[in-house]
C-alpha cells in the first residue's frame, strides 16, 4: 500500500473520530466510567484496522459511529433513569464512614489498606486526618470522593483564609 | 436526541465522502481497501482455517460455487499448507480497470518465504477474489533466520 494511501486514510480516520467524539460530548476519559475507558480502547483498535486497510473505510465509519451512538444512547438513558445508570455504570461505593474503613467494600472492590490510603491521599486527606472524614466514596469512574465533618470543613476554611491573608 | 441525530448526520456525511471517492472519482485503493489488503485478508483467513470468514472475500460468482469445504480442500493443497507461518503480507500488484492482481507473501518460522498471486475483480465498490485456481506459489527466498 502506498504511503500516500496510508496518509489519506489516517487523515480521514482522525478527522472522523475527532468529529464524532466532539459531537458525543465533553466528558474526558478521567470523568467517565470504566466503560468509557473500554470504549476508548475499542475505538483505538478499530482505527488500526482502517489505517492498514484491513477493513474498508466505510466499515470503519459504520462500526465506530455505531458504537459511539450506542454509547450516547446509554448515557442518555442513564441521565433519564438512575436505576438504569446504576445497572450500566455502577454506583458510588462507600469506602469510609466516620474515619473507619468499610472492610466489606474493600473486599468487594479488592482494595487493600495501602491502596485505600493512597486514594484518600489523592482526595487530599492524609492518614493522620482520617478522623475528619465523615464519609469517603469510590465514584463510578474509580476516583475517590470525600465529605468531611462540619468541624473539619470549618477548620479547613479557616486555614485557607489564613493562607490568603 | 439532537446529539444522536448529529452523530448520524456525521456518519452519513463520511459515507457520502467515501462513496463519492469510490463511485465518482474512481478511487480503487485509498478509501476502498486495495487489492493487496483484500488478498492478505483472504489468505490470513485460510491460514487460520477460518473458512466461513474467508468466503465473503470471494466474488458473487465464486460464492455460488464454493463452500467452506472447498476452501478447506484448497488450503490443504496449497504449497504453503505445511509451513509454520508467522507472517502474511499483501504486496501491491497492478490495477487495470476492474481487474487487479496482487501478491501475498507468506513467511514461516525458519525464514522461508512463498508468494502466491491472486486475481481480483472490482464489484460494487470493493475488490473481490475472482479466481480460485489450483493454489500455486513461488518460493521467494530461502534464508534461515
Amino acid at each position: 500500500m502506498g504511503l500516500h494511501n496510508i496518509a489519506i486514510r489516517s487523515v480521514f480516520a482522525f478527522l472522523f473520530l475527532l468529529i464524532i467524539t466532539r459531537l458525543s460530548g465533553n466528558r474526558t476519559p478521567g470523568q467517565g466510567t470504566l466503560f468509557d475507558f473500554v470504549l476508548a480502547l475499542i475505538l483505538g483498535d478499530m482505527i488500526d484496522d482502517c489505517l492498514w486497510a484491513e477493513v474498508p473505510v466505510s466499515q470503519f465509519v459504520v462500526g465506530t459511529g455505531t458504537l459511539v451512538v450506542i454509547h450516547l444512547l446509554v448515557e442518555m438513558g442513564s441521565m433519564a433513569s438512575p436505576r438504569f445508570a446504576r445497572i450500566v455504570g455502577g454506583g458510588e461505593t462507600i469506602l469510609m464512614r466516620d474515619g473507619k474503613l468499610v472492610r466489606r467494600t474493600m473486599r468487594r472492590e479488592r482494595i487493600n489498606e495501602r491502596e485505600a490510603e493512597s486514594m484518600l491521599r489523592r482526595a487530599g486527606v492524609a492518614r493522620e486526618n482520617w478522623g475528619s472524614i465523615k464519609s469517603a466514596w469510590i465514584e463510578p469512574n474509580g476516583q475517590p470522593g470525600v465529605i468531611l465533618h462540619e468541624w473539619a470543613e470549618e477548620a479547613r476554611a479557616g486555614e485557607m483564609e489564613k493562607d490568603r491573608q | 436526541m439532537t446529539a444522536v441525530l448529529r452523530l448520524l448526520v456525521a456518519m452519513a456525511a463520511a459515507l457520502l465522502v467515501v462513496s463519492l471517492s469510490i463511485f465518482v472519482l474512481g478511487d480503487r485503493s485509498v478509501l476502498a481497501s486495495p487489492p493487496e489488503a483484500v488478498s492478505e485478508g483472504f489468505i490470513r483467513e485460510l491460514v487460520g482455517r477460518r473458512y466461513e470468514r474467508a468466503l465473503p472475500y470471494l466474488d458473487e460468482e465464486l460464492r455460488q460455487r464454493i463452500t467452506a469445504d472447498t476452501l478447506r480442500a484448497y488450503r490443504a493443497r496449497a504449497p504453503w499448507s505445511a509451513m509454520e507461518l508467522i507472517d502474511v503480507r499483501g504486496e501491491p500488484g497492478t490495477i487495470r480497470g476492474d481487474t487487479a492482481r496482487a501478491s501475498v507473501v507468506m513467511i514461516d518460522a525458519r525464514g522461508r518465504s512463498m508468494r502466491t498471486r491472486l486475481l481480483l475483480a472490482w464489484s460494487k465498490g470493493v475488490w473481490e477474489i475472482a479466481r480460485l485456481d489450483q493454489p500455486a506459489a513461488e518460493e521467494v527466498q530461502r534464508s534461515e533466520q
